[in-house]
Order: structure tokens, then sequence, then C-alpha cells
């Protein structure tokens, strides 16, 4: 689903990454650990363009995205993303953070169907009957795109138990509830994978399990997932391929098994011993 | 004393039996209208020049465009607003060709000038909202500018309330130099009752306590449109 092919990412003189190459497939749960400084962040932001690379590409369903020519946020909406800081939007609710994107991207969608529609009449003015061109079924309506979206975006927060904060500002969750929103934030543009940059690391301990244990369950309905982590454990149970990344480039890349219990890359074995 | 009293009898026979009350609520009026558009024109090209100076740099039509809003800005910043006026309404629009009424020039004017001082203040207040307030609305896929108007600018807005009321107290007292193009407002109106009768000290002395009790009104306005902003902050 996504080839990274040689990718390379400068700051200045700076080089974070230096020809990161990777094949990441449908389903697939990818933990990617490394020393602090190393371009992990960096690496997680280039895949969906937050972060312009500098060299290389980004295959994402067969479309080089790193190309300035593609709309690229066309491509983030298959693609989510969820922050360490959570970055809810505080001038919403809950639910209104749920529901912005899809129901702006579904309202656009309809406008411009609507405006096509309007070029076809136009231009059927001046054809003969028998060649009028057909308009494009309109099948939906704004009311109707908002409501559909509210009853997902309630679907959604019952499914983490967070059905009676619809309506409340972000400011008065606590930061695992605020995550949690995060994530099915995310959801709600149905994306085909989700990269999580540290996804529990400004929680508090108690608010960690709750939020790996979201993403257990993504894992479970077969979410393509790439996750930036230090939680060892859960890359162990959930993953099924970890990464280790040094100076901007994959030291080893190994199933969590093979990579914690025998790893190969001195580098590697050296951050194991420091963290395990 | 009882020089005084004649001036406040010369003044109230001025004001109420010789009609003079009819040209200061049109002065009022011309006052509020000149100020309050001046703020929204302000407002909305402010916005649009802190848009402008946000946007990152990499290609060349930001830059251009910042060029000239940079222009813009130490222009309408740098020259007296009784400049302007004046080069506006006996200058740049009779050579354009352009034939409007004092009251719209300086609604023009006052709104170009305010733009320039409101679009340092909404720069402040947009740098101000947390950079994570973008990445997360562009990483869901919506635009630059879609994740501005709805998520960034709003809450840059609310940073910036106060400092843009304290805009709108200056505006209407600079409007007080719209006489110069010969607009009628709350100065002329009562320079007028002054001359008819060559007595000034009364009708100076209502007119700044009308100013005085426009500025206390709006700044209670204010007060009141934060405290409950603050409170959408907190509700549950
Ligand atoms: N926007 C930026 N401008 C300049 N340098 C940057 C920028 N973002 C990251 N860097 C640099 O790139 C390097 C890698 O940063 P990155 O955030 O990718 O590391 P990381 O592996 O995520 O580290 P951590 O575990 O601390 O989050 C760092 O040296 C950092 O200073
Ligand atoms: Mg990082």
């Amino acid at each position: 689903m996504i080839d990274v092919i040689n990718l390379e990412k400068k700051f200045g003189n700076n080089k974070v990454l230096n020809g990161i190459s990777v094949t990441i497939n449908k389903g697939d749960i990818i933990c990617v650990i490394g020393p602090s400084g190393s371009g992990k962040s960096t690496f997680l932001r280039c895949l969906n363009c937050m972060e312009d690379p500098t060299g290389g590409q980004i295959i994402f369903n067969g479309v080089d995205i790193t190309d300035f020519k593609v709309d690229i946020n066309i491509h983030r909406r298959k693609m989510g993303m969820v922050f360490q800081h959570f970055n809810l939007f505080n001038n919403k609710t809950v639910i209104q953070n749920i529901m912005l994107a899809p129901v702006y991207v579904q309202c656009q969608d309809l406008k411009k169907t609507k405006h096509k529609n309007n070029l076809i009449k136009f231009t059927n003015i001046f054809k003969s009957a028998n060649k009028k061109k057909e308009l494009l079924p309109i099948t939906t309506s704004k009311a109707q795109i908002k409501q559909e979206a509210r009853e997902q975006a309630l679907n959604l927060l019952k499914r983490i138990g967070l059905e009676d904060k619809a309506d409340v500002y972000p400011s008065t969750l606590s930061g695992g509830q605020k995550q949690r929103v995060a994530i099915i934030r995310s959801l709600a543009m149905n994306p085909e994978v989700i990269l999580f940059d540290e996804p529990t690391s400004a929680l508090d301990p108690e608010m960690v399990g709750e939020v790996l244990d979201l993403m257990k369950s993504l894992a479970q309905d077969g979410m393509t997932m790439i996750i930036v982590t230090h939680e060892m454990g859960f890359a162990k149970e959930v993953a099924n391929r970890v990464l280790f990344i040094d100076e901007g480039l994959i030291l080893e890349s190994a199933a969590p098994k093979e990579f914690f219990e025998n790893p190969k890359h001195p580098r590697l074995k050296e951050f194991l011993s420091k963290v395990l | 004393m009882g020089n005084f009293e004649v001036k406040i009898n010369t003044f109230i026979e001025n004001f109420i039996t010789y009609n003079g009350y009819v040209k200061v609520i049109d002065g009022l009026k011309n006052t509020l209208l000149i100020a309050v558009s001046g703020l929204i024109i302000g407002i909305l090209i402010g916005t649009l020049i802190a848009t402008v100076r946000v946007i990152p740099k990499y290609k060349l039509l930001p830059r251009i465009l910042n060029g000239f809003c940079s222009f813009y800005v130490s222009l309408f910043r740098g020259t007296p607003i009784v400049v302007q006026l004046l080069v506006f309404y006996y200058v740049l629009l009779p050579l354009m060709g352009i034939n409007i009424t004092p009251v719209n020039v300086s609604i023009l004017v006052f709104g170009l000038n305010s733009g320039a001082y409101i679009s340092e203040t909404m720069r402040s207040g947009i740098m101000s909202v947390d950079s994570g307030q973008m990445e997360a609305g562009r990483a869901v896929g919506l635009s630059f500018s879609t994740t501005m108007m709805k998520i960034v600018i709003p809450q840059a807005v609310k940073n910036i309330l106060p400092t843009l009321g304290n805009e709108f107290i200056a505006l209407i007292k600079e409007t007080s130099v719209v006489s110069f193009v010969g607009a009628l407002d709350l100065y002329v109106a009562f320079n007028n009752i002054g001359s008819s009768s060559y007595e000034f000290m009364v009708p100076y002395l209502v007119m700044a306590m009308i100013y005085i009790v426009l500025v206390l009104i709006i700044s209670a306005g204010i007060k009141i449109m934060e405290r409950s902003l603050r409170k959408s902050d907190r509700r549950n």
C-alpha cells in the first residue's frame, strides 16, 4: 500500500533521514523505535508529507505523493494521523471535532457535482434532443451528510464510551480521553492507514492503558497502522514488524519476536539493553 | 457663575429651539457608522494580510503577496490618518474619476487604515494559536485556507478580542478628523452650534461628554463579551 523509496530529509544542512526504504502492506502494524532525535517523527511526518521530503519517493496506492503536482489533501484523507499532544480543535466540541472533516469534504464533493450538473444543463441547451447529456446523480443533501456524519460520530463515541461527552469542549477532557477522541477523529475519515507519533508519551501513566487498548482493538479490526512508540511491551504484543531507526536509517526490521529476542545490529543491542 | 448659566441657556436654545440636535444626531450616526464600518473592513483586511504573512514562503506567489502586504502596512502606519483622508478625497479618487461622499471616503480610509493596524494584532493572535491546530487540520486533509478559516482564526480572534475592542475605541476617537474632508460628525455638529452663537465652551464640553459616554459603553460591552467567551471555555 505504501512504498517508501530512498526517502531523504534535510533541515537546512542537517540531514535527518538518510535514505529510508520500506514497504507497508495492507493490515500491517508497524512499530518504529529508536533513540531520541534519530528521525522517527520526521519519518512519520514525511509519510503524509506534513514535512516535504527532500529526496526519494513515497508511493501511496500507486501515486507518488511527494510530487508537488499531486493534491496532497486528497491523499491525506486516507492517511489518519494521531499526535503526541492530541491536537484536538479547541474551538470545536468533541462531536464537531469528529464531524468537521467528513462533513466538509463531502459537502465540497456535493458542491462540485452540482457545479458540473449546471455546466451539463447549460451545454444541453445547445444540443439536439437525442444528444443531450444526462445529469450526474445526486443522492444526498447537505442535511443528510450532516445527519449521517453525526450518527457515525456518535457510534464512534459509543465505541470509546464517551457518548456523554459529545457536546463538551476538549479542554474539559482528561489526556486519555483527548487522545481517544483524536484517534476516532482520524477514524471518521475511513482512512486506509493511521500514523501514530508517540500517542501515549504525553499521558499520565494511568491513562496509557486505555489508549493502547483502543489501538489494539483497531489492530484487531485489521487497520493498517504505523506507530512510533516507546512502549516496548505494546510493540512486542501487537506489531507484526518492528523497525529500528537511528541516525536517519532503518538499521533493523524484523518480526517482534526476532527483533527483541535476537537483535542483530550492535546499535539495536545497545539500545535494547538500555531501555529494557 | 451667572455667566456660565447664560452660556448654558444659549446652548440649550441653539440645541433645541434651533434644531441643533438634528445635526448632533446625524453627526453621532456618522461617527458610529464610520467607526463600525471601518472596524469591520479593518478586520477583514487585517485578517487577510495576517494570513498572507503566515503562509509558508517557499513559493514565489506567497512571497510577492507578502511583499505587497508589508508595503501596504508600512504605508498606512507610516502616514497620519488626516493625510490619508486628504490624499484619498482630493487626489486619488478624483484621479480615478470616482466621486463619493465624504462619509464614504472616511469609511474607506478608516477601513484601510485600521486594516493595517489590525493585521499586526491578528498576526500575533494567529501566532499565539498552537501550531498543532494547523497540523491537525492539515492531517485530516483540510487545505491551509480551510484550516485557517475554521480552526485557527476563530481561536486567534478570541485571543485578541480585548485588543480589537481597544482598536474600536481608538477608531471612535480618531473619526473626529473627518471634518477635514467635510463629513458631518459629532465635532462638526457641535462646532456648528458653537459658531452660530460664537459660544464654544458648552458645546465642546457636551461633545467631550458624549465621546466619554460612548467609550464607556463600548468598554462595558467588550467586558461582557470577554466574560461570555471565557464561559464557553469551561462549558460542560
Ligand atoms: N522542523 C524542524 N526544523 C529543523 N530541524 C528539525 C525539525 N524537526 C526536526 N528537526 C531535527 O531533526 C532531528 C530528528 O528529529 P525527530 O523529531 O524526527 O526525532 P525523533 O526520533 O522523533 O525524536 P524523539 O524521540 O525525541 O521524538 C532532530 O535533530 C531535530 O532537531
Ligand atoms: Mg518524535
